[in-house]
């Protein structure tokens, strides 16, 4: 009995920490020799196994793969404090009037001239994606709830800086009416 | 069995995390409930006679998907929560089926938008069911529910500063008399030829056969947005867009103001139809702005030809009274007045954001339609504030128009509740 505790225990301290979801929803395997593979992660049951290419099978524990959520974090910090996540903070508006953006560091508003009012939407705000090159941020207000990748409402706006970090354009509405919005900010 | 106890988010990872460089997946929606009463005669404000009310939701699910694509679907629900029982006698959208039956009560929905899009350099092609923005055929918003189309769209970059367009649209939902979009019964598809707003509007006997529109919009003058456009509405008119709005911020900041010319011009298979000769309708407008702030002022003047036929307005809603029109001047309730023949029309407006009090809008608005004795006087005012994500706004509007209330003025207020998820 002890013989085979012994490796199940070893294989599980082996395998901690060793599977991360990543944000488009694969999964991957850290190996101990510095090397990685893409896996797939089913449920039997209770149980969490993993198909690894080579044709073999593992059972692991679930809190072994570390969440795509946790990822997502950590990636909307490193955002928040690059040039582009900071340049963000602080109140923007179109120079029509017609949309406002509000940036602190923890709550964001979006707030966007309908025929009758405004549509607002208020909450937390994370970055789900910079390219620092194109001066692009991808970047999600008021969201309900996630899943991996899926988000479950609020609104996803699509902005762009100008050069000297002073105008932000939203592309968001660029495809479906042609609208890209050119906001400054505001003191 | 067992995947009947996946959870609904359980399914939807499953799905699309067999889709590899899927991202920026996002579910939303809305849910909105509209409210308005008048005191047309016989009858007071609030009166369940003269009063209309109606609940709607949307919920949405867009992505980016492999591969530079990117898609949308989006589903519209309606229903008068019962409303009719105490309080209303009108909705605000989807009354009439397309077969003419009274749908008003009736729980409906519909996909609204179902599409996708496609970048490959320069161009970005977007096909399916979709909201277009066009001088001449587009989604209004103003209602509880927007009219959607069938359609394909082709957008291209190449030039500097310059967007060429070309679309292809082959059925809407669109209906006229200011319901926006066409109910459904018993299952019946509200959508239908692109075009057949029209022949309902102007009693066709069924020429709707679709529509092509190409244009281009550039920047090239410096700080003006140039558009033409042409549509063919095929069997129905050919019509023209032109449009050059100035923004002149870098030389007196918060000025601005836009010149219209419009041009619809009856096809022949119409002229047979109605055994006339038809002239065509021509309108042009003018207008003056001025944003600073959170103040925004505009005055505009319109004038449409007084021999045309067909008003200027959006054809996606059969271009009559009742369908939006993308005139500078038009009113902020009584639609499509500064569109009819022989019409000349103002408007001015004002509006102010009192930061963390509510938004204020006034606009007065007045048509004077020469032959066809539609004169149309209207004032507005609108106070819209948000709850978080409650969007709320509260309007009255004064009418005084030669075909509504026998020619008398009467009072409307109106409620307009949205939730944003």
């Amino acid at each position: 009995m002890r013989r085979a505790l012994l490796p199940l225990l070893l294989i599980s301290l082996l395998s901690a920490d060793s599977y991360v979801t990543l944000d488009n929803g694969k999964t991957v395997h850290l190996k101990d020799d510095g090397t990685w593979e893409e896996v797939k992660v089913i449920k039997k049951g209770e149980k969490e196994i993993v198909l690894k290419n080579d044709g073999t099978w593992e059972e692991i524990n679930p809190k072994d793969v570390e969440s795509a959520n946790i990822i997502t974090n950590k990636a909307d910090e490193k955002f928040k404090s690059t040039p582009l996540g900071k340049a963000l903070l602080g109140k923007w508006v179109s120079d029509d009037g017609d949309e406002y953006l509000i940036f602190t560091p923890t709550t964001a508003t979006l707030k966007i001239r309908q025929e009758r009012g405004f549509r607002t939407f208020t909450g937390k705000w994370r970055i789900e994606k910079l390219d620092e090159k194109e001066r692009s941020l991808t970047v999600n207000i008021a969201e309900g709830a996630r899943l991996g990748f899926v988000t479950f409402g609020g609104a996803m706006r699509k902005l762009r800086f100008s050069e000297d970090l002073q105008t932000l354009y939203d592309e968001s509405e660029k495809l479906s009416n042609m609208r890209v919005y050119r906001l400054h900010k505001v003191r | 069995m067992r995947l009947a106890k996946l959870s609904l988010a359980a399914i939807v990872a499953l799905g699309v995390s067999a889709f590899a460089d899927v991202e920026n997946v996002k579910f939303s929606g809305d849910a909105k409930l509209f409210y308005g009463t008048n005191d047309a005669d016989p009858y007071d404000l609030f009166d369940q006679d003269n009063s209309y009310g109606q609940a709607g939701a949307t919920i949405a699910m867009s992505a980016d998907l492999a591969d530079g694509v990117a898609g949308k679907i989006s589903v519209t629900g309606l229903s008068t929560l019962g409303l009719e029982n105490n309080l209303v006698s009108g909705v605000w959208a989807g009354a009439l089926s397309r077969d003419g039956g009274v749908v008003a009560t009736s729980s409906q929905w519909w996909v609204n938008e179902a599409w996708l899009a496609k970048t490959f350099g320069n161009t970005t092609i977007k096909i399916g069911r979709q909201e277009l923005d066009t001088p001449l055929a587009f989604t209004e918003k103003w209602n509880i529910a927007a009219n959607t189309f069938d359609a394909a769209v082709i957008l291209n970059n190449d030039l500097p500063e310059t967007t060429l367009v070309g679309a292809w649209v082959g059925r809407g939902n669109g209906a006229p008399g200011g319901q926006v979009v066409y109910g459904i019964n018993s299952g019946s598809d509200p959508f239908d030829t692109y075009g057949s707003a029209i022949d309902d509007a102007y009693g066709l006997p069924g020429l709707a056969d679709g529509a092509y529109a190409v244009a281009a919009v550039t920047k090239l003058i410096p700080m003006t947005t140039a558009q033409v456009w042409y549509y063919n509405v095929c069997n129905i008119a050919d019509a023209w867009w032109a449009q050059a709005d100035v923004d002149l911020k870098d030389v007196v900041p918060g000025v601005n103001g836009g010149l219209q010319f419009a041009y619809i011009e009856p096809a022949d298979k119409v002229e047979k139809a109605v055994g006339a000769k038809l002239d065509e309708s021509q309108a042009w407008a003018v207008k003056l702005g001025y944003n600073l702030d959170g103040l925004k002022l505009a005055a505009a003047y319109s004038a449409t030809d007084e021999d045309g036929v067909v008003v200027i307005a959006n054809t996606a809603t059969g271009a009559q009274v009742g369908s939006q029109s993308k005139l500078y001047t038009e009113a902020w309730w009584n639609y499509g007045y500064v569109g009819l023949p022989d019409t000349n029309a103002f408007m001015v407006s004002a509006g102010y954001d009192l930061e963390d009090v509510a938004n204020f809008y006034a606009q007065y608005t007045n048509a004077d339609t020469g032959k066809n004795n539609r004169d149309m006087s209207e004032f507005a005012l609108t106070a819209s504030k948000s709850f978080g994500n409650l969007d709320t706004t509260l309007a009255y509007i004064y009418t005084d128009a030669d075909d509504q209330n026998d020619g008398s003025s009467y009072n409307t207020i109106q409620l307009y509740l949205t939730y944003n998820f």
